[in-house]
């Protein structure tokens, strides 16, 4: 059988339609292994990312040392390591003093990523035996070296170094001065850690387990964690957060580039596998005279059947290892450009699991939609086989046994894609979605066939043959009509929905730096500072532009009259203690943009008005319409709540958690914050004066001399940091959506190619029985300009709704005009450059003898 | 009419070169009839493939009506098919996701005549298949669908009909009747007709008998 079987597969007449198949699966499982490749490789970058810049998996604040109990607790379910942050004052030795930030550091931190020091020492070379290692802010302003001795509290230390790179740190704003590490013996040493002292104890834990392994991107659970702890711990006021409840911009962002590349990898399932449905549908037709052949030589039903499984199983592997390994490689060498912004993993053992991954997904659903096919074959008498009834038996009734065994598998398959897609809902909402784009496509399908019948039997084309043959080449059985617009469009659809998605991502991301942003914040202006304060910072070194706004700090104590300190939710109520930061919606205020109610004109007069930021406002549970009552210096303010906002960027300028309408805070008005921006041409460029210092320390430097009670923070350092994981994530989003978009345009374009290898049968005929080969392109090319019309349409408006859905429910993107054309021009070109490919693959089909085709038809 | 002159014709297969035709002349006139015989692979449906402009031969030439047709281009040939010659072959070639009517009525579809489905269901009723003219080739025998490929091939009126055997899967009454039909035509319509047959009598209502051997073309009988 063996023999017979390799004979079979290598002497097989009609060899193209073997190529098909090949390169259908081939192209398929290339597109499918190297997206879920690629996506393993960055999502596994950014979870270490944002992992490193939380500090670990997971975070307890306290105001006191955790109790032994909880302590033994958590240090049993992961490494821990404890930081103690206390905002004190360091002194040199010629008795100046400034305000720092001091850390105490233990040997576990950090738990993800590294410290980097000048001179590049250890942390505990730094630390230990009363060592320091400080801020270089610092270092250039009390003009500290290496060596020398620092009084904190009661005791000196030695600087050791100076602080380059702190993971934990890379967006934080030194607004309680500027860091200092040191280890807890010399904290204790320093005798400032007393009951009223306003330390901060900050318990970080990296999750261990038995399945646990970050180094190959593997997480522990911290969903669990939380659970676990609040069962065990019910009465414990550590405040908890998790990586995955971050609250920052930019771990927002890299959550969405997640989401939005498993989107694409969705996608690119479905498009592969529609390449390996077409390839095996082709493959099947060519075989069923074989069928018929074998059947009618005396060989069982069992036997026809393994040898058409065996040979596709044989094929599909091949293939499918071949293009599983490529992929590999290509997500390999991709991921490999991303590395110098994100830290893209390096370990090749994470592609392990995709790759195997997709070449099972190849092979089995090379099988699956082979089954259908075969099981009608089996079915069909071999007297119907042997006539070369090929046309009108796929419109014959399935048997009920074999109808169940497809729906069976179509199930299985679903489950299977719903299994294969880390996050269920988006997975099932996707089957969902590929059902209903079926349902439609099939329906379109039905319109266009009447349409096609009413204008051939109308008679107006009986004089232009190629346009009489394309639109009746349509209502015929057998027709490619039906299978090329239900892959290509449902393909198109899904691609012009990611695109949607991910144009919206990329211009957010684009957007979330400012291009433009401050390198100096201030806080604590005095009210009566403000003007000569301005003029003194108007002149430090580098400054361009100076920008002040009211600060008033409040707390909010009553939502429609009704006590916040009295919510029955413990974190609600607590809300009533914390002062909020309050002032105007200038135009200075950073990009807000309303995303529930609205916000008053900038010459709004009338009564009091108040919007609030986002996270504040889903914090406390108010809503728009409420009238909150805010605390300010004693006095009761009553406003109305018009609007909830969103500070779209990462807070560079000025952060708020309230904002009032005109005129309300001006009796409580007593300081401001400001900014500063410098000359520099983008964020990312610090220039360098003549001693070397950054620019924005010799400016803040300056300005601390004359104004020492004012904060004085630089903010370019995080926004490079921020810019640098963000722009890294843009690319990883843009390089996983070029890789996809080229295979997916490949795949289809072999679809096409599968679709028409019946119809070039028809042309040899044509040709010979006196058709022009011109006429017979012009019949092919009215045909897809038809098709490509209504796929690019259909795919521009379904998926563009369906992209629009996704952007601005499940992911809260804006999406805009551009964002729209973007897809739609994806639409058109994808349906043009597939049709144009499958033209070009008819046109050099036929360009052989036509007696040469002619033997190919049976 | 038609003239081969000295064609020469090989096929590659696993690498080796086989001669079909090497040397084959002949020449039809206008309104003749002319049977090819020849043992089964002897290349008599090479040879017809060659006359009609869908095989190029290695070397040699063919005059169709004083034009050399490999000279022509693809399309030019073309042209000349759709209108002046019609072509039964061997294994009829219809279009199987077209009725028979709809077969039938291809050429003069090609051509953009009037009344193509009309007068293909007539000629398709003179043939004996009036009943099952919008049935799909799928569903007939081997005679009806030879039928059916003879009243494509001769809905035109071509000047030239070729037919690679034309009865070979017919009963002995039916193929008489199509056997009438192509003589009928080419008398009446004063068309040239090379047909390609194994049954004797076939070949003896035809003018001439030329038997293909070992590539070349022999008068049997005149
Ligand atoms: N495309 C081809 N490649 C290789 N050999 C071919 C091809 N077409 C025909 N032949 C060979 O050419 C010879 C003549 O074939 P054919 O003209 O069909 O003969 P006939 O019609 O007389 O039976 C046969 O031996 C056949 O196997
Ligand atoms: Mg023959």
């Amino acid at each position: 059988m063996l023999r017979f079987l390799l004979r079979d597969l290598i002497g097989h007449r009609n060899s193209r339609s073997l190529h098909l198949l090949a390169t259908s699966l081939f192209l398929g499982v290339l597109l499918i292994s190297a997206c879920t490749g690629l996506l393993a490789l960055v999502r596994d970058g950014i979870a270490s990312e944002e992992r490193q810049l939380f500090g670990g998996d997971v975070e307890l604040d306290t105001r006191e040392p955790l109790d032994p109990n909880a302590l033994a607790w958590i240090t049993k379910r992961g490494t821990v390591s404890r930081l103690i942050e206390l905002r004190t004052m360091l002194g040199t030795i010629n008795e100046e003093f400034t305000v720092i930030e001091l850390q105490s550091v233990d040997k576990h931190y950090p738990l993800y990523g590294n410290v980097s020091f000048e001179p590049a020492i250890t942390l505990a070379e730094a630390t230990d035996n009363l060592g320091a290692a400080i801020d270089p802010a610092l270092a250039f302003e009390l003009g500290l070296k290496v060596g020398d001795n620092v009084t904190i509290g009661d005791t000196t230390v030695t600087v050791r170094a100076v602080v380059q790179g702190q993971p934990d740190r890379a967006f934080s704003a030194d607004i309680s001065g500027p860091p200092v590490l040191v280890s807890e013996q010399t904290l204790d040493a320093t005798g400032l850690i007393s009951a009223n002292s306003r330390a901060e104890y900050e318990y970080r834990v990296r999750l261990t387990g038995p399945n646990i392994e970050p180094e190959n991107g593997v997480y522990g659970d911290t969903t669990q964690f939380r659970n676990d702890w609040r069962a065990a711990f019910p009465d414990n006021t550590a405040e908890l957060n998790t990586v995955e409840g971050r609250n920052d911009r930019v771990s927002e962002r890299l959550n969405e580039v997640a989401a939005v590349l498993l989107l694409i990898a969705v996608a690119t399932l479905l498009v592969g596998g529609l390449g390996v449905a077409n390839g095996v549908a082709a493959w099947m037709q060519s075989r069923r005279a074989d069928l018929a052949t074998l059947s009618a030589i005396g060989a069982k039903d069992n036997w026809r059947g393994t040898i058409m499984v065996i040979e596709i199983l044989l094929v599909a592997l091949l293939s499918s290892l071949i293009a599983a390994l490529i992929g590999a490689s290509i997500a390999y060498v991709v991921s490999r450009s991303l590395s110098g912004g994100l830290p893209v993993a390096t370990s090749p053992a994470l592609l392990f699991w995709p790759t195997l991954v997709s070449m099972a997904f190849g092979t089995l659903s090379a099988l699956a939609f082979a089954a259908p096919n075969l099981a009608r074959s089996l079915s069909t008498a071999p007297a119907t086989l042997l006539r070369g009834d090929t046309e009108t038996d796929s419109r014959s009734p399935l048997s009920l046994r074999a109808k169940a065994a497809c729906a069976a598998l179509a199930i299985a398959a679903a489950l299977a894609l719903i299994a294969l897609v880390p996050d269920k809902i988006i997975g099932i909402g996707f089957v969902f979605s590929i059902i209903l784009l079926y349902a439609a496509l099939s329906e379109l399908v039905v319109l266009i066939r009447n349409f096609a019948r009413r204008i051939v039997q109308s008679g107006k084309l009986d004089k232009r043959f190629a346009a009489r043959r394309a639109l009746a080449g349509m209502d015929q059985p057998g027709s490619p009509l039906r299978p090329l617009l239900l892959s290509l469009g449902i393909a198109t659809t899904l691609l012009v929905a990611a695109t949607i998605v991910i144009v919206a991502m990329l211009r957010l991301l684009d957007s979330t730096v400012p291009s433009r942003a401050p390198s100096l914040a201030f806080y604590d202006i005095q009210k009566q500072d403000v003007n000569d304060f301005t003029q003194v910072v108007t002149n430090a070194p580098g400054v361009t532009e100076v920008q002040t706004v009211p600060l008033v700090l409040g707390r909010l104590t009553q939502v429609n009259g009704e006590l916040l300190s009295a919510r029955d939710n413990a974190s609600e109520a607590l809300e009533a203690n914390d002062e909020h930061k309050l002032s105007y919606r200038a135009e200075r205020v950073d990009n807000i943009r309303a995303t529930s109610g609205e916000l008053w004109p900038h010459n709004y007069q009338g009564p009091p008005l108040v919007a609030m930021e986002d996270r504040e406002a889903g914090q406390i549970g108010v809503q728009v319409g409420d009238t909150l009552t805010f605390s300010i210096l004693g006095k009761n303010l009553e406003a109305k709540l018009v609007a909830i906002y969103a500070q779209g960027n990462f807070e560079t300028r000025f952060w708020f958690e309230a904002l009032f309408s005109p005129g309300v805070l001006d009796n409580f008005i007593t300081r401001y914050v400001g900014i500063a921006f410098q000359d520099t041409a983008a964020p990312d460029f610090v220039p360098q004066n003549t001693s070397n210092t950054p620019i924005d320390i010799v400016a803040a430097n300056s300005i601390s001399t004359e104004y020492p009670a004012v904060v004085t923070v630089r903010t370019s350092r995080g926004l490079l940091a921020a810019k640098r994981i963000l722009n890294a994530a843009a690319l990883a989003v843009s390089l996983v959506a070029l890789t996809s978009l080229l295979a997916s345009l490949l795949v289809l374009a072999s679809v096409v190619a599968a679709n028409r290898q019946r119809q070039l049968q028809e042309a040899a005929i044509l040709h010979a029985i006196g058709s022009r080969h011109r006429s017979l392109m012009q019949a092919l090319g009215i045909e897809y300009l038809l098709l490509g019309t209504v796929v690019a349409v259909f795919a521009s408006i379904v998926g563009g709704i369906l992209g629009s859905l996704i952007a601005v429910f499940w992911l809260e993107l804006p999406v805009g005009v551009f964002t729209w054309l973007s897809g739609a021009t994806v639409a058109v070109a994808i349906a043009g450059l597939c049709l144009t490919a499958g033209a070009i693959w008819v046109a050099r089909s036929l360009s052989v003898s036509p007696a040469a085709l002619l033997r190919e038809v049976v | 009419m038609i003239e081969l002159k000295n064609v020469h014709l090989a096929y590659s297969a696993a690498g080796r070169s086989i001669p079909v035709l090497s040397g084959a002349s002949l020449s039809v006139a206008k309104g003749e009839s002319v049977a090819i015989i020849g043992p089964s692979g002897s290349g008599k449906t090479s040879l017809l493939l060659v006359l009609t402009g869908l095989e190029t031969p290695d070397s040699g030439s063919v005059i169709f009506d004083g034009l050399e047709l490999h000279a022509q281009s693809n399309d030019a040939r073309a042209d000349l098919r759709r209108d002046k010659i019609g072509i039964v072959f061997q294994n009829f070639h219809l279009i199987p996701s077209l009725t028979a009517c709809e077969n039938v009525a291809l050429p003069l579809d090609i051509a953009g005549s009037d009344n193509a489905r009309v007068r293909a269901a007539e000629l398709l009723e003179r043939v004996g298949l009036g009943h099952r003219k919008d049935h799909y080739p799928n569903a007939m025998s081997g005679g009806e669908r030879q039928r059916v490929a003879l009243a494509r091939a001769l809905i035109h009126q071509p000047a030239l009909m070729v037919a690679d055997e034309p009865t070979g899967n017919l009963d002995n009454q039916t193929g008489d009747a199509v056997a009438d039909l192509l003589f009928k035509l080419n008398q009446e319509n004063d068309a040239t007709l090379i047909l390609v047959t194994h049954d004797p009598a076939l070949a003896a209502r035809c003018q001439r008998q030329v038997r293909l051997h070992e590539g070349q073309l022999n008068l049997v009988q005149a």
